[in-house]
C-alpha cells in the first residue's frame, strides 16, 4: 500500500520538478537575451505616415526606456488605443483611427525600417533611433 | 425520435451540449478578460474532454470560429488552430488522472509554453529569429500565466470536476 502511494506520488514530483527546471530556464533565458535598454539622453525620430500618404516627422531627446513612453512626451503626438495583454494596442494616431474590424486597417510600428517586434511598451529605444507610425491596411495589395 | 442520429452522427442533445461548452468557454474568457493571461479557458478544456471526451473536437473548432469572428484575423488566427488542439490532446491522453495537483502542474507547463507555441507561426511568416524573439519578449507573459494556471487549477480543479461529473453522467 505504501509502495503504490509512493509510486504514485512519483510522477507527481518529477512533474512539479521539470515545472520548476521550466520555470527557472525561461527567466534565465528572459534575463540574458531580452530587448536591452539604454537609459540617459537619446536623440529619435518619429515619422507617422497617414492613410493619405502625408507624413509629419518629430525628432524628440528622451530618457525613456521604451517607446510608448517617448511617444507619449513628443509634444503634437497623440497616441491612443486600449490596453491589452501585451500593453497598448495603438488604434488612433493624432485623431486618425485605424478601424481593423470595419477594413481590415491598423497602425503599424517600425523600427529602424524593420517591423517592430515588440509592442510600444516593450520596444526599447536607443539613441538615433528611427521609428515610424505607419496606418496600413491588412491584405493589402 | 430525439435518439435519431442526425448530421456527422451527431444527436440533438450532443449538438445543444456543445453549443453549451462553447458558451461556456465564451463566459469564462470574457469574465476574465480584464487580467491579463489569467483565463480559466485550459481548466474547463481540460475537464470537458475528460468528461465529454471525443465532444471536444467539435467544441475547439466552434469556440475558434467565434473568436475569428469577435476579433478577426491575424498571426493568432493560426496559432489558436494547434494551440487548444494540442491542450485538448495532452488533457486525453491523461483523461483518468484525478489529482488537482498533477493538472496544476499540466495547466502550469502548458501557460509557460504558451507564447513558444503561439511563436512557431511566426517561423513561416516571417523568420526564426522573429519567431524568437517574440517568444523571448513575451516570457513575462508565460510566467505569469503559468503561475495563473497553476493557482487556478489547484483550488477549482476538483469542485469542477465533480461537477461535470454529475453533468456527463446526466447527458
Amino acid at each position: 500500500m505504501n509502495n503504490t502511494k509512493q509510486s504514485n506520488k512519483k510522477p507527481l514530483i518529477i512533474g512539479a520538478a521539470i515545472l520548476v527546471v521550466l520555470i527557472a530556464v525561461f527567466g534565465t533565458v528572459y534575463f540574458f537575451f531580452r530587448p536591452k535598454t539604454v537609459s540617459g539622453e537619446k536623440s529619435i525620430s518619429v515619422e507617422v505616415v497617414y492613410n493619405t500618404g502625408a507624413s509629419t516627422v518629430y525628432s524628440h531627446n528622451t530618457d525613456a526606456e521604451y517607446l510608448r513612453q517617448a511617444l507619449e512626451e513628443i509634444e503634437g503626438l497623440t497616441i491612443e488605443g486600449e490596453e491589452s495583454e501585451y500593453g497598448l494596442y495603438v488604434k488612433t494616431v493624432n485623431g486618425v483611427t485605424a478601424d481593423y474590424e470595419k477594413d481590415g486597417a491598423y497602425w503599424a510600428f517600425y523600427t529602424n525600417g524593420e517591423y517592430s517586434q515588440n509592442g510600444i511598451d516593450s520596444e526599447p529605444v536607443h539613441d538615433n533611433d528611427s521609428f515610424s507610425i505607419k496606418y496600413e491596411k491588412a491584405n493589402a495589395e | 425520435m430525439l435518439n435519431k442520429k442526425s448530421i456527422a452522427g451527431l444527436r440533438i442533445n450532443d449538438i445543444v451540449l456543445i453549443a453549451l461548452m462553447v458558451a461556456t468557454l465564451e463566459a469564462v474568457k470574457i469574465a476574465l478578460a480584464f487580467l491579463p493571461n489569467v483565463e480559466l479557458v485550459t481548466l474547463i478544456i481540460v475537464l470537458f474532454t475528460r468528461h465529454f471526451k471525443g465532444k471536444i473536437i467539435y467544441v475547439i473548432p466552434v469556440f475558434v470560429l467565434l473568436e475569428y469572428l469577435q476579433w478577426g484575423f491575424g498571426p493568432w488566427t493560426i496559432m489558436y488552430c494547434y494551440i487548444w488542439p494540442f491542450l485538448a490532446l495532452i488533457a486525453y491522453i491523461f483523461r483518468e488522472n484525478n489529482s488537482p495537483f498533477f493538472w496544476a502542474v499540466v495547466t502550469g507547463i502548458y501557460g509557460l509554453i504558451f507564447g513558444m507555441l503561439c511563436s512557431l507561426v511566426y517561423i513561416f511568416t516571417d523568420s526564426v529569429s522573429m519567431a524568437v524573439s517574440w517568444w523571448i519578449s513575451g516570457i513575462p507573459f508565460d510566467l505569469i500565466h503559468c503561475g495563473s494556471n497553476f493557482i487556478l487549477a489547484l483550488i477549482l480543479f476538483k469542485p469542477l470536476d465533480k461537477v461535470f461529473y454529475r453533468k456527463s453522467g446526466f447527458i
